[in-house]
């Protein structure tokens, strides 16, 4: 027996699995430390306001291309520098920590229940509507990601909605077919089989005992893709094709600093470490929790 | 208590084990997966090694041929081949001995074979290390020639296929070509027969009583089935929680066991025309880890007493017989 | 038999490649206005200009005709003209694709070489420092987004160091008459071993930046399956016979272990094609990817349009390569 069940059993109680999980999870320091820090990056991106020591916004053209607070000719109150417009760059990373990841949360939500639900019906119907769902699912997954997301975007105009929509476009496709996938497995199971036998709808089956039960992959692949769309959205800003100023998303103001790298390299390269930052505290987080939750990995 | 009896006097055994310890660790401590093996194999003879899953019977003979990796090791003890000491030999010696003196065969034949490479490079593979010299078509030759012996049909076409191409008793056969390809001396048989149907089974245990009579090998069959013993093995050595608890020949340990462990394999085998329940051995097979100095049956035998809470050794029973078990001797009398 | 696998898996291409160009062809529908007026911005034109460009684009014909036009068109190659360029579209792409493939190929060529030995490496040697180390870089490696590491790339190596040039494919010294359209082909085809060098100078610093992220996915497939490889029976048979160490990993272990490696670089190959998007604007390197982003800007959308289409249908290719390259490595799937 696992640490965790033994210890479940000698303390009276039977725990969930997700709670045995959770436990491994919480044991994996350098996991469990990343956890924190994603965690730490939405508390800083929901008190933007509190903390960021100046207005994003505020443009002062004396203060143009000012360097870190270390270095010569910089000043402590702007400590990591100022842009083009003058404007405080670490303000601008905080305030931007709330648009990259709101957009990463969002596109993902959206992309994981539209693609769980079409998974689904895929899985479960069978027949036509399984060939038309996974035909589309194989077309969309025929184009690459960005050449896709930049094409829809040029045609489609920039701006916060379209970047959101571009991207949700493909990403759903991800977690259909995983959604698929499972429901085709769980479909043979005896506790469908018995739920049909007693008459329960279609919809009940899928709804009330298939999708409890494909949950736990869904949110794997869910946290392993935030990372991926984080990126996919910077990247996109930094071509200019995402959001419009005012709004600055990490990515275009990396793109910002690119004109001027031998005079003012700070520009761009704070924003990329906020980027890589956050990207790579979800992807080991995203890690642990997947080791944490996979039955083969016997501890 | 009867002393024990000398080792085998007619001649030097092919193999002969003593205070074998191989150690694993794990996570969850110190597995001794074999804790002092004492065990000698006659040349040219059958000897059978039973047991359960985690009782150590693997683990033992893989340590003879030196397989055991990291995190598992040997921890010391002695194996004689022939005379010859194994263990802590350098790794190219073993490596000329592997195949080519001792062979392993092992239980799922699927798994054992590459499923990327074809069956006759396979057994070229072993025929090139250890009898390089020959020359392509020798070796070609001889690779026929075996594939021949274990009864596989149409063996030049044979030998271009790949694995999953053949039937399980004939992939198993293959098995048993590429390990005796080279002609070793001893071969261990681990498992040969459980992934196998019934009928493929007879095949199988025909096929290397066959071999052995016409190669004068010596095999060690190991297997969790009394019955492959009974037919195919003059002696027979029981296996428990990493040691040895029982040896003797196979006829007269199946008839009349000393160990308690014996007693209840044998009382758990159904028999046709018997009318009484069969009896399984209650309880479960004790924590490798944590092993108090008692005998590791202790728990689950139905004859424990108080003096069993020691270390038991090995002691005599009769000729060629040994048993671990303070209680041997009085339980003589007391019926299956 | 391999043949009727091969036939099989092209005719099943027909639906995904017709799918593909609908998708392309729907995209221009969601593009919001009149896309005349658009393209011709600024332009002062008159009301016949307007029309006449309207019906050579087929703009005024019912959406299915359209479509029907579209596919009929690039079938022949004809992409219609690209306004910002003043040329066929046919002719920007074919000009400015190999470059794309170039830097391509020769990412993952890096990717490769590079993920594969370590791969190896840390799996044989599980648990020690080269193993914690190398999943640490391919952490990181995954989490560093392609522009920016291009800039830090840009920044170390060209402008401190000075050791790699800024941007371009090659030293305008060097005339190549053109063959394939790729430099460093074109140079060993001349012989030109001068100009061969200089090609690959120039190639290495965004092929390293397309390659990292790709390197990093693909030593940790390669370690997976390598280790997973490791525990197979086979392995402890083989050794059981009396086999090398080496002789086990290379000929037993390897063969099957980069069954996986292979698949992943093949379907990850979009992710390079996209990622040509990014690597291609930084670093001033002269491919279509590049192309499509500057007509995105310019309103050009035929050349949007085209580049999209091409690139999806090479991507499609690739899979199919991958698919009969997988069947070869793995006897079990021709069946």
């Amino acid at each position: 027996m696992t640490d965790g069940a033994a210890a479940a059993v000698s303390a009276g109680r039977s725990d969930s699995l997700t709670r045995i999980n959770l436990r491994r999870f919480a044991r994996d320091r350098i996991s469990f430390v990343a956890a924190l820090a994603v965690v730490l990056f939405v508390v800083v991106a929901l008190a933007a306001p509190w903390l960021a020591p100046h207005d994003p916004y505020d443009t002062d053209l004396l203060r143009r291309l000012q360097p870190p607070g270390w270095m010569e000719g910089g000043d402590w109150s702007y400590v990591l520098g100022c842009d083009t417009l003058g404007r405080d760059i670490l303000s601008r990373i905080i305030y931007g920590a709330r648009i990259s990841m709101s957009i990463g949360v969002v596109v993902v939500l959206l992309a994981c229940v539209a693609g769980t639900l079409l998974g689904l019906a895929a899985g479960y119907f069978g027949g036509a509507v399984d060939v038309i769902i996974s035909r589309l699912v194989d077309v969309l997954l025929a184009f690459p990601y960005l050449i896709f997301a930049i094409g829809l975007m040029g045609m489609m105009g920039p701006g916060l909605q379209n970047i959101v929509l571009a991207l949700v476009y493909k990403e759903w496709t991800i977690s259909c077919r995983v959604v698929r996938g499972e429901t085709l497995a769980a479909r043979e199971h005896d506790y469908v089989r018995a739920a049909r036998a007693v008459g329960a709808s279609s919809r009940h089956i899928m709804w009330r005992e298939i999708l409890p039960n494909i949950l736990s992959p869904v949110i794997v692949v869910a946290t392993t893709r935030m990372a991926t769309i984080i990126i996919l959205e910077a990247s996109l800003s930094f071509l200019g094709l995402g959001l419009q100023p005012p709004l600055a998303s990490w990515g275009s103001m990396v793109a910002d600093g690119r004109a001027h790298l031998l005079e003012a390299w700070w520009v761009s390269t704070f924003p990329g470490v906020a980027i890589f930052g956050l990207v790579l505290a979800v992807n080991v987080a995203a890690q642990g929790l997947r080791d944490a939750f996979d039955p083969r990995l016997v501890r | 208590m009867n002393p024990r009896p000398s080792s085998a006097d007619a001649g030097t055994p092919a193999l002969s084990i003593r205070g074998l310890r191989t150690h694993f660790r794990t996570q969850s401590g110190l597995v001794k997966a074999v804790d002092g093996v004492d065990l000698d194999v006659a040349a040219g003879e059958c000897l059978g090694v039973v047991g359960e899953s985690g009782s150590g019977k693997s683990a033992t003979f893989a340590s003879v041929l030196g397989l055991v990796r990291p995190p598992g090791r040997i921890a010391g003890g002695s194996v004689r081949y022939f005379g010859r000491e194994l263990v802590g030999l350098a790794p190219a010696e073993m490596r000329a001995i592997r195949g080519k003196e001792i062979a392993i065969t092992l239980q799922d034949a699927l798994t054992c074979l590459n499923p990327a490479l074809r069956a006759g490079e396979q057994i070229l593979e072993t025929l090139r290390r250890h009898r390089g010299g020959e020359g392509g078509a020798a070796l070609r030759e001889e690779a026929l020639r075996m594939l021949s012996l274990v009864g596989i049909p149409e063996p030049a076409a044979r030998l271009k296929q790949y694995p999953h191409e053949f039937s399980g008793g004939m992939r198993q056969r293959v098995m048993i070509a590429i390990a005796l390809a080279c002609r070793p001396r001893l071969l261990i048989a681990d498992e040969p027969t459980s992934a196998l149907d019934v009928t493929i089974q007879a095949q199988v245990l025909e096929l290397l009583a066959a071999l052995r009579r016409e190669l004068g090998m010596t095999l060690v069959l190991i297997t969790h089935d009394l019955g492959v013993v009974a037919e195919q093995c003059e002696r027979v050595a029981v296996m428990y929680a990493g040691q040895i608890v029982e040896t003797g020949p196979t006829r007269e340990v199946i008839d009349a066991p000393r160990h308690p462990y014996t007693r209840g394999l044998i009382a758990s085998i159904p028999r046709l025309g018997e009318t009484r329940r069969i009896r399984p051995i209650e309880g479960q097979v004790p924590d490798l880890v944590n092993l108090p100095d008692e005998c590791r049956f202790l728990k689950r035998c139905p004859y424990a007493r108080a003096a069993c809470r020691t270390r038991v050794e090995m002691t005599g029973a009769g000729s060629g017989r040994e048993v671990r078990c303070v209680r041997a001797d009085e339980l003589q009398e007391v019926p299956a | 038999m391999r043949l009727a696998f091969i036939v099989e898996r092209l005719l099943q291409l027909i639906p995904v490649l017709i799918g593909v160009s609908l998708v392309v062809f729907l995209m221009t529908l969601l593009t919001p206005g009149d896309p005349v007026e658009i393209m011709l911005g600024d332009q002062r034109a008159t009301k016949e200009q307007a029309e006449s460009l309207r019906r050579d684009m087929g703009l005024d014909l019912p959406p299915a005709e359209r479509y029907a036009r579209f596919v009929a068109n690039a079938l022949t190659g004809e992409f219609g003209r690209s306004f910002f360029h003043r040329r066929p579209v046919a002719d920007v792409v074919a000009e400015r694709l190999p470059a794309t493939i170039e830097l391509t190929i020769v990412a993952m060529a890096i990717a490769l070489a590079v993920a594969i030995p370590l791969g190896v490496v840390a799996a044989v040697r599980r648990g020690s420092l080269v193993d914690k180390a190398a999943t640490v870089v391919s952490l990181v490696g995954v989490s560093m987004p392609a522009f920016w590491l291009g800039i830090v790339l840009i920044l170390i190596f060209a402008v401190q160091l000075g050791w790699m040039p800024v941007s371009g494919r090659i030293d305008y010294a060097y005339e190549l008459p053109r063959i394939t359209g790729m430099y460093l082909v074109d140079s060993l085809l001349h012989a030109r071993l001068d100009a061969f060098a200089n090609a690959l100078h120039h190639i290495l610093l965004p092929a390293a930046t397309l390659g990292l992220a790709m390197a990093a996915l693909l030593m940790r497939v390669t370690r997976a399956s390598m280790i997973e490889v490791l525990e197979q029976d086979y392995i402890v048979f083989a050794e059981a016979k009396g086999l090398g160490r080496a002789r086990v990993l290379l000929r037993h272990a390897l063969k099957n272990a980069l069954i996986p490696t292979v698949t992943v670089a093949a379907l990850e190959t979009g992710y390079l094609l996209g990622g040509n998007t990014i690597v291609e604007t930084v670093f001033g390197w002269p491919g279509l990817a590049r192309v499509i982003v500057e007509a995105i800007y310019a309103r050009d959308f035929p050349v949007v349009q085209a580049g999209v289409l091409v690139i999806a249908v090479i991507y499609v290719g690739v899979n199919l390569a991958a698919d009969i390259l997988y069947s070869w490595l793995n006897p079990r799937v021709r069946q």
